[in-house]
Order: C-alpha cells, then structure tokens, then sequence
C-alpha cells in the first residue's frame, strides 16, 4: 500500500505544478526571434546554465535505469557517471572541439559541419542526430509512468492519462516560450528536484544505514557490486563503451550542448561544462543508492520479476506522507525538464538542418518561430504515441546508450575530425555516418528478430557499442584518404553563424 | 572498494546541497539579467 496521500501529497505536487507553468508561460512574452527560442538569445550566464544543464540530464528515466543498474550491480552501477564526470570535467577545462563549436555561432552541430563538410552532410546529420534522438527519447515516457504509478500506488491504466496531461503541460510552455521558458522552467525544476533527491538519500542513509546498505551489496553481489572489473556482466567492455559513450554524448548530445550554444560566450559554456562535472556522479550515485536500498529492504528479483519497479516499489512504502508529495514533485520536475528539453533540442535540429534545403532565403521571424512551435509539438504527438507503445529487451540504460550510439559514434568522429584534422573531408563524414549507424541499427534489428536474438546476445550491446565507435572512426579514415578534404586553409578561417 | 563508495556518496550529499543553495541563489540573479538584457534588445530594435 502506497504512502502517497491524495490531498497532502496531492497539494505539494499541484502547487508545484502551477508554478511551473506560470513562469514558463509568462515567458512567451520575450520571444520575438528564432534566437530567442532556440538558443534564449545566447544571454544564458554561469549559474542559470549548471541549473539547466542538471535538470536536463536529469529525468525519471535517470532515476529508474540509475536505480535498476544499482540493484543489479550495486554500487558498480553508478560506474557511468563517474566516466561522464571525467569527460565533463576534461572536456570543460580544455576546451577539447566545444571551444570551437561554441566561438563557430552555430546553432546546432550540423550547421558547423556544413562550415566544412557542405550541405549535404548537414542535411544527413541531421537526419541521423533526429533518428537517433527520437528513438533514445521514444521510451522516456512509458518509464515515466511506471515509476509514478508504482509509488502513488495507482493502477496502471491511469498511465496513458497521467503521462498524457504532463506531456501536454511541458508542450505547452515549450511551445510558446521555447528555450527562454525551459531555462526559466528548469531553475525552478533544479532546487525542487535537488530538494527531493537530497531528503531521500538523507533518509535512507539514516533509517537504513551504510552498513546494512553495504553488507546487502556484498552478500548478493560479492566484489563485483563495488569494482566494475571484478563484476560478471561488466568488465573491460562495458567500461570501454561507457567511456567512449559518454565522452561522445558531453560533446554532441543536443540537449547538453544547446547549453554550451546557449551561454554568452565559449568561456562561460566551459565553465558550464567544468562546474557541473561532479552532478553527472551524483546523478548516478543518488539512484544507485536507492536501488542498493531496495536490493537492502525487498531482497533480489526473483524470476520474471521487473528489475526496474524494484527502487519504486521500496519508495511507496518508505516515504512518508508529506516526504511522499516532495519526491513526486522532484520526479515530475526532473521528468519535465527532460521532456521539454528533448522536445526543443531535436525540435532545432529538424527546423535549423532538416528542413534548411527547404527554406529559400531567410524567413521572417514569425514563420520561423511559428514552424518550430509546429515542430516541438509533432515531437509531443510521437512521443506520447510511440512512448506508450515500444517495449525495451534487457535493462535501460545500455538500450539508450547503444539508441544514441546511432548518432553518438558517428558525430563525435565528425565534430573531432571538423576541429582537428585537416584532411577530413565530406567523403570521410559520410562514410563515418553510415558506419556508425549501420552498426547499432544491424544489432538492435537482430535482437527484435525471434531467429537471431541469441546472435544479437553472443555479441552483446557494449561490443556492439564500440563496433560502432569503430566503423564510424573507420568510416571517416578511408572516406578522407580516398578523397580528401580541399578546405585546409578555409577550415581555418572563422566560423559564422549561417542561419 | 566500500569505503571509495561510502567517501562518494558523502561527497555528492555536501557537493550537491552546497551547489542546490548557490544555484538557487545566483542563478535566480542570472534570469533577472537575462531578462533585462532581452527587453533592453527589443527596446532597441
């Protein structure tokens, strides 16, 4: 029996909700341009963009797939994060390609690619960083559901209403207010949602304690629930996949870079990208340890059991009323800062590269404007039919991280290659495109196949992860060497904003 | 092993609490200047 009481509980996530949508509403009256929607006027400071940035890669499908990868593997779960924090803070401190990316005045990554590898490879990335965005974010909202009907105790049939009424709310506020409305949404969304996260880690660590959170790893995990190498379904593999993954993703995952394109100046993104390093730990650490409470508290899945619903059903039964009320609204505002701005970020990739061969000449401001609110409201439509349709084979997080792979190998080659190698050329961007996405596309297609699903099992998704990495670095060599790039001079010249 | 993860949970417990409050804080000075400087540009234009 769920703790979730209808009229406490109930309040505290209502007033939350209505204040969300009074600010992001209230910011329509400040978008007049494109800029404006898309990137708020590049007039993002420091300490609005680490709030951003945090309640973006922050969702309930954090929390959940964080949550099962602590139950199964125990604090060797949150291994993950710790190799994003890496790449977060390198990253952030050198300046490695975001330095570039920010001073080109893109909008987007395809924009800067057109700089140097031409329009049609603009246009196919495109096309490859939407597939694979689209595909990675089609789940969020099933998941979404789940965890809330586990915890407030509901029955499941409430999901298609429920998750349907909060996707319509965050499309509202995006649609009018675009990135100004996310930005003003996720600093609300950040402070409840961190409030939430800290009440409950403080709260277990109290009621359940370190030791019994410790011995309940050791005695169902053994060594491989603390060092990663030492863990069977783990290994050298996974913690190459994680890294290269998650280097790929602080680089050219849409929704963290439009920080980076959002913020005045490339000094200010990187200080963006090196203050908010040590968030990408605790936003793996935090459900880690919840799901390390529910292997404490309800014991191992048994056969057929969802590994998943393990950290919300131990949640519905150890919160209490009030605290209960608190921790929905945390999970709502982390799941809507999500949402709105995954919407907005592949919204700009359609609008911005897609459908830039379409455009003859610059529009003006209101059609602009008018075809992205058209745009971010399509992707609510496919989010809520696809999202409450699609089933995942075996445990979230690697689905997402070998989804976005689709686009993640292929355009961290091509952003690398477009900063740093002069003999990168369009030949070499499409052949790194077409390997990289062939790769997990073949793997996750043999998986949905009865006959070749065991094939698909033998090979593994980290493997099939790195084969991606690798035909897309592949693709990009030979591509370049059999035709290489002419613009050695020219890819030295500024770059400027070309929308 | 234990002990790292028992460090880094108390590490991301303060590390977090400290940024949520300056976050809350300055962040809310940053919307402000956002603001004045969109209005100020559609003042301009």
């Amino acid at each position: 029996m769920s703790h979730f009481h209808p009229w406490i509980d109930g309040s505290i996530v209502g007033l939350y909700l209505l204040g969300t949508m009074v600010a992001g509403v209230w910011m329509r009256r400040y978008v007049s341009k494109v800029e404006h929607f898309l990137v708020a006027g590049r007039e993002m400071n420091l300490y609005l963009g680490i709030a951003s940035l945090a309640a973006t890669e922050f969702g309930i499908i954090t929390c959940m797939y964080a949550a099962e990868a602590g139950y199964t593997n125990g604090f060797a779960g949150a291994t993950p994060g710790l190799c994003q924090a890496g790449a977060m803070l390198v990253i952030g401190l050198t300046g490695f390609c975001v330095r570039p990316l920010r001073a080109s005045g893109a909008m987007t990554l395809p924009e800067l690619f057109e700089k140097r590898f031409g329009p049609r490879v603009r246009w196919l990335a495109g096309v490859v960083i939407v597939l694979g965005g689209l595909l990675n974010m089609g789940v969020f909202l099933k998941i979404g559901g789940d965890f809330l009907c586990a915890v407030c105790g509901w029955d499941t049939g409430y999901l298609v209403p429920v998750m349907g009424g909060l996707l319509l709310l965050v499309a509202i506020y995006t649609i009018l207010g675009g990135m100004l409305s996310i930005l003003v949404t996720d600093f609300l969304q950040f402070i409840i949602m961190s409030a939430g996260l800290l009440v409950v880690t403080l709260l277990i660590l109290h009621q359940i304690g370190w030791e019994r959170l410790e011995e309940a790893v050791r005695s169902h995990h053994g060594e491989g629930g603390f060092n990663p190498l030492a863990n069977a379904s783990m290994g050298w593999s996974y913690l190459i996949f994680q890294i290269l993954g998650n280097t790929a993703a602080t680089l050219t995952w849409q929704t963290t870079i439009s920080r980076l394109l959002a913020a005045k100046d490339a000094a200010t993104g990187q200080r963006i990208y090196a203050r908010t390093s040590f968030f990408f730990v605790c936003r793996w650490l935090v459900p880690v340890l919840w799901g390390v409470a529910a292997l404490a508290m309800l014991g191992p899945a048994t056969a057929g059991e969802p590994t998943l619903m393990a950290m919300p059903t131990f949640l519905s039964t150890f919160l209490p009323v009030g605290l209960m009320g608190l921790m929905v609204a945390a999970m709502l505002a982390a799941d809507m800062s999500t949402d709105s701005s995954y919407m907005l970020g592949w919204g700009s990739v359609i609008y911005n590269d897609i459908l830039a061969p379409f455009r003859r000449g610059r529009w003006p401001e209101a059609r602009a404007i008018r075809w992205n609110r058209c745009i971010v409201a399509l992707i609510g439509v496919y989010l809520f039919v696809f999202g409450l349709m699609y089933e995942i084979q075996g445990d979230v997080w690697s689905y997402l991280l070998l989804s976005g792979s689709v686009y993640l190998s292929s355009m961290s080659v091509l952003l690398v290659a477009c900063c740093y190698w002069k003999r990168a050329s369009a030949w070499g961007a499409i052949g790194a495109i077409v390997g990289g996405a062939a790769v997990p596309i073949a793997f996750l297609s043999l998986e949905k196949m009865a006959s070749t699903a065991d094939i698909a099992a033998r090979i593994g998704k980290d493997n099939a992860g790195i084969a991606a990495f690798a035909a897309a670095a592949l693709g990009m060599i030979i591509g370049s060497l059999i035709r290489p790039g002419r613009a050695v001079a020219e890819s030295q010249t500024p770059l400027t904003s070309t929308r | 092993m234990s002990t790292f993860w028992h460090f880094l949970i108390w590490a991301c417990v303060v590390w977090y609490g400290t940024v949520t409050i300056l976050v809350a804080v300055r962040g809310w000075r940053d919307i402000v200047g956002m603001l004045r400087e969109l209005g100020r540009g559609e003042g301009e234009e």
